[in-house]
């Protein structure tokens, strides 16, 4: 059965910017599933190596696990100064 | 130079004093303080004027670029006349600054910070401010901090956005912790490419210095968390972050970035 996240994205992504609450639906079990589902079906440009996700505004490994309901940040530090 | 004007009795730094979460006492410990702003860009030349005002003892600037017409739109310290003279920024800002406040030392160091050089600058500060416009510089401040034991402030911006984490040594994580990414430098958007709004900028450099203030005042931390900011929509969410055991840098202790190439 399909979950109801939320995918917050903080990070320059293509034309995103800023902080962005996307509805999405998803059978990605972990963070990293989930990330490959999102580079396959929204052609996200991050990856493991640059970037790192929290779930309920909090650091995980790409390892942890998504349930239903779970708000997932996708970010990408910044360099500038 | 403008007259000095006298603050007896503390006249200057009474507003903050006021604050109770300031008060006399943090003001003391302030005025006591070393202070590292590493980078006086738009975000390292925004802390150093909060610094400044707020009356902390000693200001350590270190930048090795000059003042560019570029740079006036988000780098506050600076006119003109320092793009006229091609002036250092490190100098600039201290020239600035101390006609905002001559009761306190401001010492300019022009110089690229490397391996070479960072551990003896931040063994000169209780604290350091990231300034920087790099991962190769942070991961470096990160080593040296960690290793000697003193706070320092990240704060990165990017376009109208910022994130911003004041790392404790021994006590929450480094940026290691969150960010293991040495390889990332250079894949990563710069300001360079997509630009950055000077109020980002300011919000960030307010956010650090709020940070390093309730470090040197002695406040107890309330969590550790990394702030994203986003000031176009006037929204900030903190994400809560913790140690990780096995982190190469203050986990292992092993500081890569310290040891020659």
């Amino acid at each position: 059965m399909k979950k109801k996240i939320t995918v917050r994205y903080f990070a320059l992504i293509g034309e995103r910017r800023g902080i962005q609450n996307d509805p999405y639906e998803t059978e990605a079990a972990t963070a990293r599933e989930l990330l490959h589902e999102l580079q396959a079906n929204k052609a996200i440009p991050l990856t493991t190596n640059i970037s790192k996700a929290a779930v309920n505004d909090k650091f995980v490994d790409w390892d942890a696990p998504i349930a239903d309901g779970d708000l997932v940040t996708l970010m990408s530090p910044f360099s500038g100064g | 130079m403008p007259a000095d004007i006298p603050s007896p009795g503390g006249a200057r730094y009474a507003r903050h004093a006021a604050l109770g979460k300031i008060g006399q006492r943090g003001q003391r410990k302030l005025s006591e303080s070393s202070v590292l702003v590493l980078g006086c860009g738009s975000i390292g030349g925004a802390q150093a004027m909060f610094l400044a005002r707020a009356g902390l003892g000693r200001l350590i600037l270190a930048d090795r670029d000059y003042v560019q017409l570029c740079n006036l739109p988000t780098q506050i310290l600076y006119d003109e006349n320092d793009v006229k003279e091609r002036a250092p920024k490190a100098e600039a800002a201290a020239r600035r600054l101390r006609a905002i406040n001559p009761e306190i030392k401001i010492e300019p160091v022009v110089a690229d910070v490397t391996a070479a050089n960072i551990e003896e600058l931040v063994g000169q500060a209780d604290l350091v401010m990231d300034g920087a416009d790099n991962f190769e510089t942070r991961f470096l401040l990160n080593d040296a901090a960690v290793k000697a034991g003193k706070p320092w402030v990240y704060g990165g911006v990017l376009g109208t956005d910022g994130m911003v984490l004041a790392v404790r040594p021994g006590q929450g994580p480094c940026l290691r912790c969150l960010f293991d990414l040495p390889a990332a430098d250079g894949r990563l958007p710069t300001c360079d490419a997509f630009g950055v709004l000077n109020t980002a900028a300011a919000w960030v450099a307010a956010l650090q210095v709020t940070e390093a203030l309730k470090i040197l005042t002695g406040a107890e931390p309330d969590g550790y968390r990394l702030h994203t900011l986003d000031i176009w929509r006037g929204t900030a969410s903190p994400v809560a972050a913790e140690r990780k055991p096995n982190c190469p840098c203050c986990g292992r202790r092993n500081f890569e970035f310290l040891k020659p190439a």
